[in-house]
This record gives C-alpha cells, structure tokens and sequence, in this order.
C-alpha cells in the first residue's frame, strides 16, 4: 500500500505521561509550563473524594500548594465554569489539573480558555480516571448543559497524566467500556486517515494495546498494567480523533447509551465491525492494514491479502464477543438485545449528529441500520469462518 | 507490545506536508500571531535557490524582513549572536528555519536569544532552564534525516570555550515543521542514502533501546516502512516527488520516535566518528547500524526482528522462522547498504575504510579508530543502549565495521 503524503497535516499539544507514579512528575510538568499554583478540579463523591486526596499527597514533596474545587456537578453549567474561572483568579491560581474525565474536564478546558483570551494561555491537565461516558475523549467537544452540541471553544489539555492509583476504583463495566471506546475510535481513525502517517501511528498504538488489555478488564482490581494500557490507549485514540475529526462510531454509541442501559463502550464495541464492513468498500487496503495492529505482525504477513481485511473485521467482532459472552449484562450481544427498538434508530441517527464535529444523521443511520439488520455474514464466510455473527 | 513501567510522549509541532506545503507557512505565521519572518539557512541551501523558493511561496501572503544564509556547517555560538543581531535590527518577529541539523539547532538558538531578550545562552544550558514560550519558529527541513524540525534539542558550538552546549527543552521545539517535496529534490544520490539511513537509524535505535514505548514505535515502524518503501526507487529516480515526500515524512516520524525514546550505541559511536574524522552523520549512521544491532542481539533481538515486517516486506516475514528474523534484519540493512552503494556508484560507503573526502582520501585511517571509541566513552547516548560497552568493545565494534566484516558475536561481553 502506497500513501501519498500530499495535503497532510498533524497537529497534537497533548503530551503524554503514563504508568506507575506518574502523579509524582506533576509539579514538575507544572513548572515546565511555567505554572506553580495549579487548582484541582474534580466533582463530589466519596470515590472522587479518594481520588483527589491521591492527587493531592502526589504534591506533597513539592513546594506546591494546590488548590481544591471538589464540588463540580455532573453537568456543569456555563455559571458553573465561571465559578471555577472566579475561583481561579480569586485564589492566584495559573492552572487547571481535572481529576477524572467527562465534568471535571469539560469545565477545566473550559474555564481554561476563558482566562486565556487576549491574556498569556492557562495550561491545563487531564487525569483520566475511567469515566465511561464518552466524554472523557472527547478533549473539545465535551457538553456542559446548556452546551450539548459542545459549541463552547475550548483548548486541548497540555498533559494528560494516567497513573494506575486513578484507575483501580473502576469496575469492568468502566474498564472495559473505555478500552472499547479507545479501539472503536482508534480504528475509525485509523481507516479514516489511513493516507496520513502521524494519526495512523496515535490510532495503531490505541487499538494494539486496547485489544491486548481488553480482556483484562474483567480480571477484576489487580490489573494496573491493564487499566493503564486502556486508558493510555484512550487518551492516545482521543487525541488521533481530535486530528482526524473521525468522530461516527463515538457518537453513534453516546447517542445509543443515553436510549439504554447498556454504557457508550459497549456500543462502541457493538458497533465497530459494522462501521469497518461499510469502510470496506472504499478503502479495503486500510482495513486490511488494521490487521496488523489487531493481530500483530505474524497474522498479518502470514495471512492472505485477500483475506486480511475479513480477519481485521472478524479479530474485531471477536473482541467484543468475547466480553459479551462472559457479562451480556454489561455488553449486550445486539442493539435489539440492548433493549434498542428499530423504530428507535432514525431519532437516535438524528441525535448523534447534533454533535459540533459529528457525522451527518444519514451516515450514522446505515450504520445503525447494517447493525440492526446484522450484516456481517458475507465477510464472516470470506475470512472462513461458519459464525454468522 | 510491552508496556513500560511508566513513559512520556510528546511532539506539539504542527506537520504540515504537501507538494505546495511551503504555501502554508503565511497562515501558520498569522496563527501563531507573527508577521515579520526572518530566514535562517546556510549557503548551501542559498545556492541551491531553496530559499528562492520559499520565498516565491510566501511572498504575495507576507513580508520577509531578511534571509541570513551563512549559518556554518557546525551551528556556532558566533553565528547565534549575529543572526540574533540581524532579527533585532530587522525587527522580526519569527524565523523560517531552512535547512538541515545545523540551521536547525542555529535557529533554535537565535530564537532563544531574542525571546529571551538575553546575550548570554551559557545560562540556558542543560534541561529545563526555559520556562516560557519562545517567538514563531517554522522548520522547512531540505534534508530529509535528521528530524531536528521536531526535536526538543539544539547542540551549538562555543569555540572560544572549546565545548558544546547542549541546550534541552520542549520551548526549543519549533512550531510547526513545513515538508515540502521540492525542498529535497535536487538532494544528490548519496546524501539522500545518507540522510534516509540516518531516520532509518533513529526509528530502529528508538524502536530498539531501552526508552521505546508504544507511541514511539508506532512512528518508529511507520517511518521504517516509508524507508523500504521510497529510498531505492528515490535515489534511482530523484525526480520523484511523492517518493521525496514520503522520505521527508519518515524522517520526521523517525525525528518524533527518537525524540522522546532516545538512541542507543550506534549514535554513540556515530557522533564520535563525525567528532574524530568529520564524516558525515548519516553515513556513520549507515555503516554502523548492522554492528548496532549486533552488538545488542544477545539483549534485543525479540525487538529487532519485529523490524522484519516493515523494513523487509510481507514475503520476507511470513517465510523467516522466527529464531531468524533478527539476522534477518540485519541481513536486510547491510543489503540495503549494497544496493545503495552500487546504485550511487559506489559514493555510498559499506564499511569506515569506504568512507572518503572529496579528494577521495580516505577519512577513517585504521590508526584513529581507537581516538574513536576513546571519544564514545564520554557520550551521553550511550546511556539508553540496551548493553553496555567499555573501550575494548568499542574498538572490537570499530574494527569490524572498519574491515566491514559481521561482529564476531561470541566475543561480546554479556554485562
């Protein structure tokens, strides 16, 4: 496969910190962006009650002295962003850290850009803690209330620290939903922008490490490795999709979550294989190339060219399968087992593409429509497999 | 992929790669809120009509407030100061680096120096001294190797003091790095092999060593297969454009991997090679990539044979049993190296006793290797190579490399 590099472009601020006591390096990340007195962000709760103080002790052999907003709602409001930006100049503060994803980020990045304009930028830092509500990758586009299409402009965070002490309060419903999230979208952007080098390298990474760890996320509390792996995959897939502006499976699957019980990555799970069978028309080279980071290098040179693509799709269907298998509770088999009628699709394809950046209702609708209706059997038969699903 | 413990990852510079991507730098000047650019480059580059070039491109979009083209091939702390009086006298407000390694690091220590409105770059020495953002910077690479558009470091030469500073920071980065296909296509034969085996190196060193992490090796193999897939027919047929820029983009997404994992011992030895006798980088890179990889088989070799794939091809990784494909890669590069040697009639040099100057004097006589691998001792690169090596080891490196004869592997010493 020959890519042409003509008209490409690639543009991330987000540096990445991930693994075992990356808490620690905080005062210094802070001060290479030349900020000394952060406030932390997050919202009420016990468990982020735990995980603030986690934070909080990370400073504790520094001289810096972080300041506290814990009480956030989950749905902040614009009164709710100007209250942290308030706080902010009311306590001299030159920096924003979000202690989890969804909330927490969205009024960090927001009150962030609101500070900055016309005066010197204020950094901000993403904690990721396993939220699960699709938000948290959504770095620009997160919704504040009266904000559902994510119209506020808002600026990506400079550092996103994933530390594994964050991490371990998730239950496999959040773990999991994350590490699907992070394949979903890691491979949308991954066919999308397959001609451009520097999205395809953030995609390949998320979707190799999400599909190693997937399965971990069931294991229960003593994966950190795992948890880390998925939620570095996510943030490395959050900031692929920011680039490629590849944003149909995520919003598909948001849209599909707020209509039943089951969580935005069981649907993001759920949905991709269909999503990749309808890119496979116009661009089987690029899925056939995501077989590599799905199935690593021996499978894919091994494996017929012809048959590279169907194994692609098929490694990936199997992925989620075999989360559904082991919980349906938590990943139901089929949009109809999800408790998501037919006549349910067009309004759910409508809502879906009332995102900023999202995919027209029409194209969410075929997809929608090719998982409904199951259409995954031709590819099955050609990778050789009897499975019709 | 294994995890790490714990890594970092970062490249903030905005790619921008086409045919017509020098068009570009004007709406990425008013971005980043500048209007008044100042050209650095080197009188090579000027001579080439590079910069004539860049200029025609931006030209009816903005103004240019000069070009200084005597950056010296070594970037030097004379030049700094007085490309920095030119910026002050021009009232600029960004520069267009154009150029290779040395306009590079020349143009990231001008721009420290009037951003920091200081004369005295000694105090931002080492990592971290800079604590805020620096003026615009736009990289327009011309070569396409050595990755400096997204490398967070600048190396200038202070001559009085006899000693390179070394200057470390994310503020160096420029910000953004413009490749364009006509920047490298009048690059000659052999210093496109050069170059390329250069990224080449820096993806299989990231890819290798001990700071790699998934991000990294995800530009490290991207870049790679680039390489295997444009370098032969590129230096066959220089006129090919898509061929150009898919190099320029190797090498960047090699720049990106080695930025953030490091290099091992074949940089090591490469900068003392280039110190000692002043060949080139990137044909040190070339010749002693294969003795890298050698040297290290006994720690690494899981690691180098995943290489197989991207740098060698389909067929050659679905028939090479997996206990193989390590020498396999190794195999492929040395053969890589043959084939650009026979394709640049032999400019392109196989082993150090190859390696000659433009009066076709050889440049690493037999008596200096041992200054070489004197020299490596003190190099800081070392530090992430998988094994460890004393001066014997360098020297029994050297000479292999030197003779061109595959490294005796039962005489590495295992630490």
């Amino acid at each position: 496969m020959t890519r042409h590099m003509d008209g490409i472009e690639f543009f991330s601020p987000v540096k990445i910190n991930a693994g075992r006591r990356a808490l620690e390096h905080l005062p210094a990340e802070l001060a290479s962006l030349g900020a000394r007195r952060p406030i932390l962000c997050s919202t009420d709760g016990p468990a982020a009650g735990r995980r603030m103080k986690t934070v909080i002790r990370a400073f504790s052999a520094s001289q810096m002295a972080p300041a506290v907003s814990d009480s956030l709602p989950l749905r902040p409001t614009e009164s709710d962003i100007d209250a942290l930006a308030r706080l902010c100049r009311l306590r001299d503060r030159d920096a924003f850290v979000a202690v989890g994803g969804g909330p927490a980020a969205a009024a960090a990045a927001a009150a962030a850009f609101r500070l900055s304009e016309g005066k010197k930028r204020i950094p901000w830092i993403y904690l990721p803690v396993c939220m699960e509500d699709g938000t948290e990758l959504r770095c620009r586009q997160t919704g504040a209330e009266n904000d559902p299409g994510g119209a506020l402009p808002r600026s990506l965070p400079d550092l996103a620290v994933v530390d594994p002490r964050l991490l371990s309060w998730a239950g496999p419903k959040e773990t999991a939903g994350t590490g699907l999230l992070a394949l979903a979208r890691g491979a949308e952007v991954f066919v999308r922008s397959f001609e451009n080098p520097y999205c395809t390298a953030y995609a390949a990474a998320a979707v190799q490490l999400a599909v190693n760890h997937l399965q971990e996320a069931l294991a229960g509390a003593h994966t950190a490795r795992g948890r880390t792996a998925l939620a570095a995959a996510s943030v490395m897939a959050a900031v692929a999709g920011q680039a490629a502006a590849a944003e149909e499976i995520l919003c598909a699957a948001t849209a599909l979550a707020e209509r039943a019980e089951a969580s935005a990555g069981a649907f993001a799970g759920m949905l991709l294989p269909f999503f990749l069978a309808g890119v496979l028309e116009e661009n089987p080279l690029a899925v056939a190339a995501l077989l590599l980071p799905t199935a690593g290098p021996d499978r894919y040179a091994e494996a017929a060219s012809r048959l590279r693509p169907g194994l692609a799709v098929r490694r990936l269907a199997d992925a989620y399968h075999r989360l559904s298998a082991r919980r349906p509770d938590l990943f139901p088999r089929t949009l109809g087992t999800a408790g998501i009628s037919a006549a349910a699709l067009p309004s759910i394809a409508e809502a879906a593409g009332k995102a900023s950046s999202g995919p027209s209702p029409a194209h969410v609708m075929t997809l929608l429509k090719a998982a409904w209706e199951n259409r995954l059997m031709r590819l099955n038969q050609e990778a050789g497999s009897n499975d019709p699903t | 992929m294994t995890l790490p413990d714990y890594f970092e990852f970062c490249c903030p510079v905005q790619i921008v790669s086409g045919h017509r991507a020098l068009e570009q730098i004007p709406p990425l000047l008013r971005g980043l809120k500048a209007s008044r650019p100042l050209i650095v480059t080197d009188a090579g580059v000027s001579g080439a009509g590079l910069v004539e070039t860049v200029a025609a491109a931006v030209e009816a979009q903005i103004d240019i407030v000069g070009v200084e083209d005597d950056v010296p091939p070594d970037s030097d702390l004379d030049a700094v100061k007085r490309i920095a009086g030119a910026y002050r006298s021009a009232n600029a407000d960004a520069i267009i680096a154009v150029g290779g390694g040395s306009v590079m690091d020349t143009a990231k220590g001008v721009n420290l120096m009037v951003s920091e409105n200081s004369d005295d770059l000694m105090t931002f020495t080492g990592a971290g001294a800079l604590k805020r953002r620096l003026n615009p910077l736009v990289a327009v690479p011309t070569t396409a190797g050595t990755g400096s558009e997204v490398t967070l470091v600048a190396v200038i030469k202070n001559r009085e003091r006899r000693l390179k500073m070394l200057f470390t920071s994310t503020f160096l980065l420029p910000d953004a790095a413009v490749l364009d296909s006509r920047m490298t296509l009048s690059l000659p034969p052999a210093l496109t092999a050069a170059t390329a085996m250069d990224a080449l190196t820096h993806a299989v060193e990231a890819y290798t060593c001990l700071q790699k992490n998934p991000l990294s090796d995800a530009h490290a193999t991207a870049a790679i297969e680039l390489i295997r897939r444009h370098l032969l027919r590129v230096v066959g047929h220089p006129e090919d454009r898509d061929g150009r820029l898919a190099l320029a983009n190797a090498a960047t997404l090699a720049g990106i991997a080695f930025s953030n994992a490091m290099v091992g011992m074949v940089h090591t030895l490469g900068h003392s090679v280039g110190a000692v006798c002043q060949v080139p980088h990137g044909v040190c890179m070339a010749v002693l990539l294969p003795y890298g990889l050698e040297y290290n088989f006994h720690k690494n070799a899981h690691l180098t044979a995943e290489l197989l794939l991207p740098l060698a091809g389909v067929e050659p990784a679905a028939t090479t049993p997996a206990h193989l494909r390590a020498e396999r890669v190794i195999a492929a590069i040395r053969q890589l190296n043959q084939h650009l040697h026979e394709a640049t009639g032999g400019r392109h040099p196989r082993n150090l006793a190859e390696i000659r100057d433009r009066n076709d004097r050889p440049m690493v006589p037999a008596e200096r290797l041992a200054d070489i691998a004197e020299k490596a001792l003190a190099d800081g690169s070392i530090f992430y190579n998988p094994e460890e090596l004393d001066f014997a080891d360098f020297l029994m490196v050297l000479e292999a490399a030197w003779r061109g004869e595959p490294l005796d592997r039962s005489r590495i010493r295992k630490v």
